[in-house]
């Protein structure tokens, strides 16, 4: 029973520091409210491709040099570096697809904003929200 | 007194804001300026349909070393290639993808004899992949064109260089002159491809049927299942493909033959260590032998970055048909391989390899038909960068 409620105990707080460190943006008129973990992994690394409107999915990740690009292989890809760059050759041989664009963490607002489809994962260290971007914060579920 | 001290602040807030507005109207200009010189700016590659384009390739070049029995010892380098891929988007649901390969390559003939010796070199261009692709939806695709044949794991996951630790695919997928011996690399058609995703765990399907590419007048049909474990930690696959093999070939000359191949595979992921395995065979009508193959090829990451790895390959093949032909006859035959390596990537986009081969015809195929020993040993080494 206490194994249990250890287990539920870190289950939490991981969910928890996950909530904590990553902040998900979308267009302001996407009328999604949230995005489950496993659907916004499969988003950043284009096994899926469209919104469930039609919307063509358009992702934005930190660009390596940000603070936030360790926080993002971490806790959304929960990958390290290496395995994510291989999985990009190889869906470039496979498909033609490219990667998610990089971006300075303080640009992926403006970037989401522009884009019907945009979907931006930032650290949230570095996240301002502004009324300026037209953005808005969407919920992580397990 | 308070009522002077409010109206300054007012009149100094006043001034900020329009000095600010002025500032904020002025960059507006610069940044309009910019663009606007951007867009007449000479070299501009721009879409003529699609609203975006990509392109990417690499360039490999591999040089092999073969210890022959009766003509000594050979180094060449023998292949060079560059290919080119390009994907556009026309609209959300409709892309293309194309990917061309410019090859040089020095062949072996006779290359299961004592007497194996490199050709001349011979240029080739190949359409690897050129479709068009319809997304019904995230779940669900259809491709028209040329594509790589989603049969077992090698083939359509591991078909490139730079995505494979050897120089050569294995035993069972080469092609041999203008056949191949379980199925062929591509087929040009309509694949119809989807996936389901529950609890973690995602299956994947295939659905495909086209003209060959070798062996070309002939259509070949096709279906593939795939398990992928959560994380990918693990994928089991089922493959089939059969048609009619149009073409007379093999000393047994087979023509407008039925055939159908199964095969299987494997590949997992387990820390540092992973690997793919597969099993495949081919019935041919009239042919009383069944043409099969297997392979088993596990690595291991010798360090946390990815950039040394420990590469290995065990391979055997049995191709009754005698499809690669010695001093002009074909010659079926028997053969293992195994190989040991070792991979350096300096930096994700650029792989080196080097790895010893041991080749050992197995029972009564060990002599050629000149009666001398076929087995040999051979030293591949390569290098390939992806852009």
């Amino acid at each position: 029973m206490k194994n249990l409620l250890l287990v539920i105990a870190i289950l939490t707080l991981e969910s928890y520091a996950f909530a904590q460190d990553v902040v998900v943006l979308v267009h302001e008129n996407n009328p999604i409210t949230s995005i489950s973990r496993a659907l916004l992994k499969n988003y950043i690394l284009k096994k899926e491709t469209l919104w469930s409107s039609g919307e063509k999915i358009v992702a934005v990740v930190p660009s390596v040099q940000s603070k936030g690009y360790a926080i993002f292989l971490r806790e959304v890809l929960a990958m390290d570096k290496a395995t994510y760059d291989r999985y990009l050759i190889e869906m470039k041989f496979r498909s033609g697809l490219a990667p998610a664009r990089e971006f300075d963490e303080g640009f992926i607002p403006n970037v989401v904003g522009v884009a019907l489809g945009g979907l931006g994962v930032m650290n949230r260290s570095a996240w301002k929200p502004s009324p300026e971007y037209k953005v808005k914060e969407v919920k992580i579920t397990e | 007194m308070f009522k002077s001290i409010f109206l300054f602040c007012a009149l100094l807030s006043l001034e900020s804001h329009a000095q600010t507005d002025q500032k904020l109207e002025q960059r507006l200009g610069e940044l309009e300026k910019i663009v606007a010189e951007l867009s007449q700016q000479k070299g501009q590659v721009k879409t003529m349909g699609a609203d975006t384009i990509q392109f990417g390739g690499y360039i490999n070049a591999t040089a092999t070393y073969n210890s022959n029995p009766k003509h000594g010892t050979e180094l060449l380098a023998d292949e060079i290639e560059y290919g080119f891929m390009s994907r556009g988007e026309i609209g959300n649901d409709l892309s293309y993808f194309l990917h061309i390969e410019f090859e040089q390559e020095k062949k072996l003939s006779n290359k299961n004899t004592a007497e194996r010796t490199f050709d001349g070199a011979e240029a080739q261009i190949e359409a690897e992949d050129i479709f068009i692709e319809y997304a019904y939806s995230n779940n669900q695709q259809i491709q028209i064109g040329s594509i790589i044949t989603p049969f077992g794991y090698s083939n359509y996951y591991n078909h490139f260089d730079f995505l494979r630790w050897q120089n050569e695919k294995p035993l069972g997928i080469r092609t041999s002159g203008d056949n191949f011996l379980i199925f062929d690399e591509h087929v040009t058609g309509v694949n119809y491809k989807g996936k389901v995703d529950t609890k973690g765990h995602t299956f994947n399907y295939f659905a495909y049927s086209g003209t060959n590419h070798v062996n070309n007048h002939a259509m070949s049909t096709g279906l593939r299942l795939e398990w992928n474990l959560p994380n990918d930690t693990a994928k089991f696959g089922a493959s089939s493909f059969w048609g009619k093999r149009a073409d007379a070939f093999s000393r047994i000359r087979v023509e407008n033959a039925n055939f159908e191949s199964y095969g299987t595979d494997f590949s997992w992921s387990i820390g540092r260590f992973e690997g793919r395995s597969e099993y495949y065979f081919s019935k041919i009508e009239s042919v009383p032998d069944y043409a099969r193959g297997f392979y088993i090829e596990p690595y291991l990451y010798l360090d946390a970055d990815k950039k040394y790895v420990l590469v290995s390959r065990l391979d055997y093949v049995d191709d009754p048909l005698g499809l690669s032909k010695s001093f002009g006859s074909y010659d079926p035959y028997k053969k293992y391989e195994y190989s040991v390596g070792f991979s350096y990537l300096p930096y994700t986009y650029w792989r080196n390899i080097i790895t010893m081969t041991f080749h050992e015809y197995e029972g009564g195929t060990r002599r050629d038909s000149k009666g001398d020993d076929r087995d040999y040993v051979s030293l591949e080494l390569g290098t390939v960068i992806s852009f």
